[in-house]
C-alpha cells in the first residue's frame, strides 16, 4: 500500500515536471494578438510615424465572396502611431489597440520618402534586435507617405501587405528591373565597402482613392499599386532615384538578372522597320576590375541567352544572317542598358554595383588607400561592356508573320 | 566502478563539452577581430583544440583505470590530490553556472521572453540534475542520439542555405594581420581546451586505450562546426554585419525562405543546439559533482547533486545583473580560467607524474618480491 502510494506521488511529480520543464510562462492567445501584414515608416521631421496594416481575419472571407455579414467587409485595418524612436511609435499602439501587435507574418515594410532620407539604421537596428521582427521582410520604398500605400486595396489580393510582396517577387522573377531587398540585405549592402544600397519604389497610380470596398464593385478600379523607381541610398540615406530603364542595367551590374526582356529595333529589306522582342532566358555578370596605367577600369563581361517573343520586322529567322543581327541588337541594347546606369551611379556618386567589393577583393593592398576616397575613384572609373548575346530559340514560328504576309503578296 | 561507455559515446560527450557555447557567442567576437579571415583563425583553433585534445588523451593513457582523484591521490599523495579535486570541482561549478545563465539569457532573447530569468535557470539545473543521477552512462546514450541529430541538422541547414552562400565574401584570404588572426583564435582555443574533461570520463571507458581516438575526434567535430558556422555567416551576410549579431548561427538559419512553406526554421537549429546544451550542462555538473563528491569524501552522491544544483540556481540567476555581463564572461573573461585549469593544470599533472614515474617505479620493484 505505501510502495504504492509512493509510486502514485512519484507519477504526479515526474508529470508537474513535465509541464514545468517546458519553461512556458503565458499564453497570448490567437484573438489577442493584430497580425500586421505590412508596416509603413514616415517621418515628420521630429518622429517617426510608423502604419500597421492588421488583417481581421473574419472579414477575409467576405471580401472573398464568402457568405455570412452584411456585405463585404474590410479586410485589413491600418493605423498609425508616433514616437521619438520607432519601437517608442510601436509602444504606443498600445494605448489605442485592444490588441497586441504581432510582426511574425509582416510581409513588407514600406519607408516613406522623408524617412528615407533621414536614413534607414534605426530600422535596421529594430528588425535584428527583437526576436518577433523578420529580417527577410521586404523593403519598398515611396514616394508619398507609407501610411497612404498601406491603405490602398489591391486586385486579386485581399490582403495588400502580401499582395507587394508577390508583385515584388513577381517583378523580379519575370523583369528583373526591381530587385527584392528583405532587411537582412540592405543592411549589407549599407554598410558593405561602397556604403550604398537599393530599394524598389512602390507608388500608387492613378488618382482617385482605393482605400475603401466600393471601388471593387466594377471591373477596374481607379487607382493600384505599382513598382516603380530604383530609390538609391549612401550611406543610409536616399540620395536620389533611378529610372526603370537605369535600374534594368544595374540590374546586370550586380548580376541579379534572373529573366527579362529586350526590345531590339529591326528593319527588314525594304527598309520598314519594326520590334524585336526577346526575352532573356539566362543572364549571368562579371565586373572586373582593372588596373590600366595606375587608373582603376570596369570591365563588365555578360553573357545573356535569349528567346524570341514577337517580331513585327519582315523576315526570316532561318537565315544565319538575321540571327546574327539579332544577337548584334540585343547587345548593342544590354550595354548601352549598362551604361547608362554605370553613368547614373557615378552622376548619383555612389556605387551600387558591388564595384568597391570586387575591388577590394582583387586590390587588397590599394583598396587601403582607395577606400578612403572611394566615392572620387568610382566616379572617374570607366566602363568597358563586353556583352556575349546569344538567341537560343526562336519560337514555335521560324519566319515572322510579316513575312509570309509579304511572300504571299508577291 | 564498472566502465561504461564506448569509444564512440565518448566522442559525442566530447563534442557536446564542447560545441554549444562554441557556437553560440564566439563567431561574432571572432568576425570582429578577425574580419572575414575569421574562419582562418577557427581552422587554427582547430589544429591547437587537437593538439591539446592529443596532450590530455596521452596523460588519461597514463591512467590504469582509476578514477581521477584516486589516481591523483595514489600518485601525489592525498593533499594534493585533495586540492586538485577540490580546484577542478571547484571550476566545474563555476563553469556550470556560467552556462546555466549563458544558456538562460539566449532562451530569454529567442522564444521565452516572459518566463522569469530565475525560473529558466531552475528548469535547465533541475534537468541537468536528474540527468546526472542517472549516471555517466546514460549522459553518453543521450549525447550519442543528439550527435545524430547533428549530422543530420549540418547538412540540411547546408543544403537549404547554399543559393544564399556567396564564397566570394570570404576574399581576399590573408587579408587580416597574423596578429588578429592569433588574438580571434584565443576564445575558441580556450572554449576547445574544455576537452581537459577528458582526464574525468577516462576511467569510465570501456577501452581506454581508445581515449586517443576520442579526443580528436571529438574536439574535430566541435570545432569543425564552430568553422561551418563562421563559413556560413561570413558567406551569407559578410564580415561587417556579422559582428552586430548576438547569435549569428540562429541569424544565419533565420534567413531561409523556401517558396511560402519553408519559413523560420531556425527554430529546428535552436532545438538541436538546446539539446547540446543540456549535455553539456549535465557533463560540467556531473564533472563538479564527482570531483567535490570524492574529494570531501561525502557519503551521499544524489545529496551532492541536489545541493550544488540548488547553489547553481541562485549562483546563476543573481550573480550577473545583467546578461551582457554573462556573455562577456563567456568570451573573454573565462579566458584566463579556463587556460589555467585546463591547460595549465594538465602540465602539470603531467610534470608531475613524469617526475614521480621513478619514484613509483622504485616502490613498485621494492614491493615485486
Amino acid at each position: 500500500m505505501r510502495l504504492r502510494f509512493k509510486s502514485i506521488c512519484c507519477a504526479m511529480l515526474l508529470l508537474l515536471f513535465a509541464s514545468l520543464t517546458t519553461g512556458c510562462w503565458n499564453r497570448i492567445e490567437l484573438n489577442e494578438v493584430a497580425i500586421t501584414s505590412a508596416t509603413g515608416i514616415d517621418w515628420d521631421g521630429n518622429s517617426w510615424i510608423v502604419s500597421y496594416q492588421v488583417v481581421i481575419p473574419a472579414a477575409i472571407s467576405s471580401v472573398m465572396g464568402g457568405s455570412g455579414g452584411s456585405g463585404p467587409k474590410s479586410p485589413i485595418i491600418v493605423y498609425s502611431t508616433k514616437g521619438k524612436t520607432i519601437r517608442d511609435a510601436i509602444m504606443h499602439s498600445y494605448s489605442e489597440s485592444p490588441r497586441k501587435l504581432f510582426f511574425a507574418h509582416n510581409r513588407v515594410v514600406v519607408i516613406g520618402e522623408k524617412a528615407l532620407q533621414h536614413g534607414v539604421n534605426e530600422l535596421i537596428d529594430v528588425y535584428f534586435r527583437n526576436s518577433s521582427t523578420r529580417e527577410t521582410v521586404s523593403v519598398l520604398a515611396t514616394p508619398g507617405t507609407a501610411r497612404r500605400i498601406l491603405e490602398q486595396f489591391m486586385q486579386l489580393q485581399a490582403i495588400s501587405g502580401a499582395g507587394m510582396k508577390e508583385i515584388i517577387l513577381s517583378e523580379m522573377k519575370n523583369t528583373s528591373i526591381l530587385p527584392n531587398i528583405p532587411v537582412y540585405q540592405l543592411a549589407m549592402e549599407v554598410t558593405g565597402d561602397a556604403k550604398s544600397a537599393v530599394v524598389p519604389e512602390i507608388f500608387v497610380s492613378g488618382t482617385e482613392d482605393t482605400s475603401s470596398l466600393d471601388s471593387f464593385g466594377s471591373t477596374s478600379i481607379p487607382s493600384k499599386l505599382k513598382l516603380g523607381r530604383l530609390a538609391v541610398l549612401k550611406d543610409d540615406k536616399m540620395i536620389g532615384w533611378m529610372s526603370r530603364k537605369e535600374s534594368l542595367g544595374a540590374s546586370y551590374l550586380r548580376d541579379s538578372v534572373k529573366q527579362s526582356f529586350v526590345v531590339v529595333p529591326c528593319e527588314d529589306d525594304k527598309g520598314k522597320k519594326g520590334y524585336d522582342t526577346i526575352q532573356i532566358l539566362k543572364s549571368s555578370t562579371k565586373v572586373i576590375p582593372k588596373l590600366k596605367s595606375n587608373q582603376l577600369t570596369f570591365t563588365a563581361e555578360v553573357d545573356v541567352t535569349g528567346s524570341l517573343l514577337e517580331s513585327t520586322c519582315s523576315q526570316d529567322l532561318y537565315k544565319p544572317g538575321i540571327i546574327q543581327l539579332l544577337e548584334q541588337g540585343g547587345q548593342l541594347q544590354v550595354s548601352a542598358l549598362l551604361q547608362e546606369a554605370w553613368k547614373r551611379g557615378q552622376q548619383l556618386n555612389t556605387d551600387i554595383f558591388g564595384a568597391a567589393e570586387k575591388t577590394h577583393r582583387k586590390y587588397p593592398k590599394q583598396w587601403k588607400t582607395w577606400s578612403k576616397n572611394w566615392d572620387q575613384v568610382f566616379k572617374q572609373a570607366p566602363l568597358e561592356t563586353k556583352v556575349k548575346f546569344r538567341m537560343a530559340r526562336m519560337g514555335l514560328s521560324n519566319k515572322s508573320f510579316d513575312y509570309l504576309m509579304e511572300k504571299r503578296e508577291k | 566502478m564498472k566502465p561504461a561507455i564506448s569509444t564512440l559515446q565518448t566522442v559525442a560527450l566530447i563534442q557536446s563539452a564542447v560545441t554549444p557555447t562554441l557556437v553560440l557567442a564566439v563567431p561574432s567576437v571572432m568576425v570582429t577581430i578577425a574580419h572575414h579571415d575569421a574562419w582562418i583563425s577557427g581552422v587554427i583553433a582547430t589544429i591547437a583544440g587537437m593538439i591539446m585534445a592529443l596532450g590530455i588523451a596521452l596523460i588519461c593513457r597514463a591512467n590504469k583505470g582509476q578514477l581521477f582523484l584516486e589516481w591523483m591521490e595514489s600518485s601525489f599523495g592525498r593533499p594534493i590530490g585533495v586540492g586538485i579535486g577540490l580546484f577542478i570541482g571547484i571550476y566545474y561549478f563555476n563553469s556550470f553556472c556560467v552556462i546555466v545563465r549563458t544558456f538562460a539569457d539566449f532562451i530569454s532573447d529567442i522564444v521565452l521572453d516572459s518566463t522569469p530569468l530565475f525560473m529558466l535557470t531552475a528548469i535547465m539545473v533541475v534537468v541537468a540534475a536528474f540527468t546526472v543521477m542517472q549516471g555517466i552512462e546514460a549522459i553518453a546514450r543521450s549525447s550519442f542520439l543528439v550527435l545524430i541529430l547533428i549530422m543530420l541538422i549540418v547538412p540540411i541547414s547546408v543544403f537549404v542555405l547554399y543559393t544564399d552562400i556567396d564564397f566570394k565574401r570570404l576574399i581576399p584570404l590573408f587579408d587580416t594581420s597574423p596578429v588578429r588572426l592569433a588574438i580571434a583564435s584565443f576564445p575558441p582555443i580556450g572554449l576547445l581546451s574544455e576537452v581537459a574533461v577528458l582526464l574525468l570520463i577516462n576511467p569510465y571507458m570501456k577501452k581506454p586505450a581508445s581515449v586517443v581516438k576520442a579526443g580528436l575526434l571529438g574536439t574535430f567535430l566541435g570545432s569543425s562546426q564552430l568553422v561551418l558556422v563562421i563559413l556560413l555567416s561570413l558567406t551569407i551576410f559578410g564580415q561587417q554585419l556579422v559582428p552586430f549579431m548576438s547569435y549569428a548561427f540562429v541569424n544565419v538559419m533565420s534567413i531561409v525562405e523556401v517558396g511560402e512553406f519553408l519559413e523560420r526554421i531556425e527554430i529546428f537549429t535552436v532545438s538541436v543546439w538546446v539539446l547540446t546544451m543540456y549535455i553539456k550542462l549535465a557533463v560540467f555538473l556531473f564533472a563538479a559533482v564527482h570531483c567535490i563528491f570524492h574529494s570531501l569524501r561525502l557519503r551521499s552522491e544524489r545529496h551532492t547533486v541536489i545541493g550544488l544544483s540548488l547553489l547553481a540556481i541562485v549562483t546563476s540567476a543573481s550573480e550577473w545583473p545583467q546578461d551582457m555581463e554573462s556573455t562577456f564572461m563567456t568570451t573573454l573573461v573565462n579566458m584566463p580560467v579556463l587556460l589555467i585549469t585546463n591547460i595549465l593544470l594538465p602540465i602539470l599533472i603531467a610534470l608531475g607524474l613524469l617526475v614521480t614515474r621513478r619514484k613509483r617505479k622504485q616502490q613498485g620493484g621494492m614491493r615485486k618480491p
